[in-house]
């Protein structure tokens, strides 16, 4: 009687166990519109899988991956967390990350914009879902345009589509209609960084040697890139500037065009602002490639894998990836090719004006030490448009970081 | 008072001091010690840590950055210290004299000491914006040329300086002014009967009197102006071309943004002994100024 007592109460008790939820905890950073869209879709989420809760607890942005690494030592990170595309290497070389490639289902990969997916191996090994791409775009102001005379004969504002145009394009506005600038953008990580991997990247340089296995540059292509964003600077089309100030005189339509990421179209178009997006201009016979990160979810590493916590964190995860169309309302660019193509995201405004962006992406090359070497890259960028560097010093002051970021 | 009496006490000294003493040795003596046998190491924080000896140190030497990080940090408080100090004293005498502006000149300049870093920071670099700032406003309104401060690499630690100053000097204010209060009026009265002037009671009284009070603003302002970081940090991110990079910045970005966190405990080990060296002058300069008044 008690054996059987006793094997009832277990039954009973694995019952119980089976019914209970899986909870997952999620670390993320983001924050206004950005965090609502969030929230929102993790309470969809839980609503359509009564199995499995995930529960939010937002970090502030500046702190996440110190706090990660911590929690990670400590043995107590969440299931969860958000991470850019650029860290992965460095936090999956430190054994920080779950790979997770038995885990996702088979045909989420394919659907995926190749140069995204690609870079969320290392060591091949997956380990990481993307949500999105944030590329940098071309804003340019419609209203200014149309005053310095810049239109079709439709009388439409003109687009640039290669870099001569847009800078004849900024030079006329800028001096008919009597402004400080005709490009308005941030000296550091926006020109640093971003421009110069689209300019450099059009000229048909790399960064990452397949073959070594290691990051590379081309001395020639990167000292081309630097004299023409100097060109930029000394013909006082751009000046330097952080990247409020950026934002700022592009908003008060004092600036006809403005380099920024796709994130801004959370913000502009609820501002009175007659404004447009495009793609960067492309060189002539280049396509217009384009500097891009991306958010991911990644499952951080637990002392000890608990198989079910994985399992319904990867749902989650790719759930998260299959819906984010709604995830583009923030501006950013689906990844899964499904999505893009989708009527749910291009029915969002002007998101069919970017959307090929997608497509001629460059995220940053998928190396341990690509955080220090792009910090390097902003501060070498700015050398060289304050005159404290040729650019020929700057290609080689690149190269020399490099090498010592890889000898470590 | 019984020798079992002061047993007793001394007892319960200790008994006080446990929770204190604990906590000191688990949050600070502990990790102290750790953290100096972390220069000898390679540690990525999740690794295990791996021995280098002196290579830290060695690197540490021929690092341009961090070179030029310690002469950022070092220029950055030759140029906050003495106007800090001058500045807190003057005001601090018109706030302490009998005028009516004294409360006002009180209150005006502690204020920003209770606003916190970032709001000091945002609020300064919208005023240094060359667009829209107050300041470019201002110059341009009297013909000046309009200087790019954040961004120019002559004037962005200037800038920096000048906020740090605004937002410090009340601190060192209230401390003048309780050392002006502590000096007695007898000395003044009896300077006046032999017929001084104010420009003589001043060089000959209040500066001599408050010795203590300027070692006591020099020392504090060096050392806090030795650990610079949340003003460049917010302000130009250590730009233009990280010439406005400090030493805690660049511990900062080593430690915890590549995870160099050996390399950057050995950089944080020179800067804990060179603050080690002016806590030292200070407590000699103290010591050998409160003898002479006993003198």
């Amino acid at each position: 009687m008690k054996k059987v007592l006793l094997i009832i109460s277990i039954l009973a008790l694995l019952a119980v166990i089976a019914q209970a939820k899986t909870t997952i905890t999620v670390w993320t950073f983001f924050s206004g519109g950005e965090g609502f869209i969030v929230t929102d879709l993790i309470k969809k989420f839980n609503a359509e899988n009564p199995d499995i809760e995930v529960v939010e607890q937002i970090i502030e942005w500046g702190e996440l991956y110190n706090k990660l690494t911590t929690a990670v030592v400590a043995g107590d990170p969440p299931d969860v967390s958000v991470m850019h595309l650029a860290m992965i290497p460095d936090f999956a070389s430190r054994g920080a990350l779950t790979a997770i490639d038995s885990y996702v289902s088979k045909d989420i990969l394919p659907d995926y914009v190749p140069e995204i997916i690609s870079k969320a191996h290392y060591n091949g090994k997956l380990y990481a879902i993307p949500i999105d791409t944030h590329p940098l775009v071309l804003y340019y102001n419609k209203k200014l345009l149309k005053k310095a005379g810049l239109v079709d004969q439709n009388g439409e504002a003109l687009v640039p589509k290669t870099w001569d145009e847009l800078i004849n394009y900024a030079k006329t506005a800028k001096t008919k209609l009597g402004l400080d600038v005709g490009i308005s953008a941030e000296n550091g990580p926006m020109t640093g960084e971003r421009l110069f991997i689209a300019y450099y990247t059009q000229l048909g340089g790399e960064f990452y040697d397949a073959k070594t296995n290691t990051i590379k540059l081309d001395l020639e292509k990167a000292k081309k890139t630097y004299e023409f964003i100097k060109s930029l600077f000394d013909s006082g089309i751009m000046k330097s500037m952080d990247y409020n100030t950026g934002e700022s005189l592009f908003q008060n339509d004092q600036s006809p065009f403005h380099l920024n990421g796709v994130w801004a179209m959370a913000v502009y178009p609820t501002l009175n602002l007659e404004f447009g997006v495009t793609s960067v201009p492309a060189l002539p016979g280049s396509k217009p490639y384009t500097w891009a990160d991306s958010h991911t979810w990644v499952l951080p590493k637990h002392p000890k894998d608990d198989l079910n916590k994985i399992k319904a964190a990867v749902k989650f995860i790719e759930w998260f990836a299959r819906n984010s169309a709604e995830w583009a309302k923030a501006g950013h660019l689906p990844v899964l090719n499904s999505v893009l193509r989708s009527d749910a995201f291009l029915k969002l405004p002007m998101r069919a004006d970017y959307a090929q962006v997608a497509n001629f992406v460059v995220p940053a090359p998928s190396m341990k030490g690509w955080v220090e070497i792009r910090q390097k890259m902003w501060e070498i960028n700015q050398s060289v448009i304050l005159g404290q560097m040729t650019p020929e010093q700057g290609a080689k002051e690149l190269q020399q970081a490099i090498k010592n970021v890889l000898s470590e | 008072m019984t020798v079992y009496n002061k047993k007793k006490h001394t007892l319960l000294a200790y008994l006080f001091f446990l929770p204190f003493g604990v906590l000191l040795i688990i949050f600070k003596l502990i990790p102290f010690v750790n953290s100096v046998r972390m220069v000898f190491y390679k540690w990525d924080i999740l690794g295990t840590p791996q021995f280098i000896g002196f290579a830290n140190f060695t690197r540490m030497f021929s690092d341009k950055v961090f070179l030029s990080s310690l002469w950022h940090t070092f220029y950055f408080v030759i140029l906050t210290v003495p106007p800090i100090m001058i500045l807190s004293f003057l005001v601090a005498v018109l706030a302490n004299s009998k005028m009516h502006a004294g409360g006002f000149m009180r209150s005006a300049f502690y204020l920003p000491y209770t606003l916190t870093i970032s709001v000091v920071c945002l609020t300064w670099a919208l005023l240094y914006n060359p667009y829209f700032g107050l300041i470019s406003k201002a110059t341009k309104s009297i013909g000046l040329k309009t200087i790019n401060w954040l961004v120019d690499p002559t004037w962005a630690m200037p800038a920096v300086a000048i906020t740090t100053v605004w937002w410090t000097m009340g601190f060192c204010v209230v401390l003048y002014i309780a050392g002006l209060q502590q000096i007695p009026t007898s000395y003044y009265e009896a300077a006046e009967l032999d017929g001084a002037s104010g420009f003589k009671k001043m060089i000959f009284i209040t500066i001599p009197l408050l010795k203590r009070v300027h070692v006591l603003v020099i020392v504090t302002q060096i050392i806090a102006s030795l650990q610079i970081f949340g003003q460049v940090y917010i302000m130009t991110a250590g730009g233009p071309a990280g010439k406005t990079r400090t030493v805690m910045q660049y511990i900062y970005e080593q430690g915890f943004r590549y995870f160099k966190m050996g390399y950057a405990q050995s950089m944080a080990f020179i800067m804990f002994l060179i603050m080690l060296v002016f806590s030292y002058l200070q407590l000699r300069l103290m010591i050998s100024s409160s003898k002479e008044e006993l003198i």
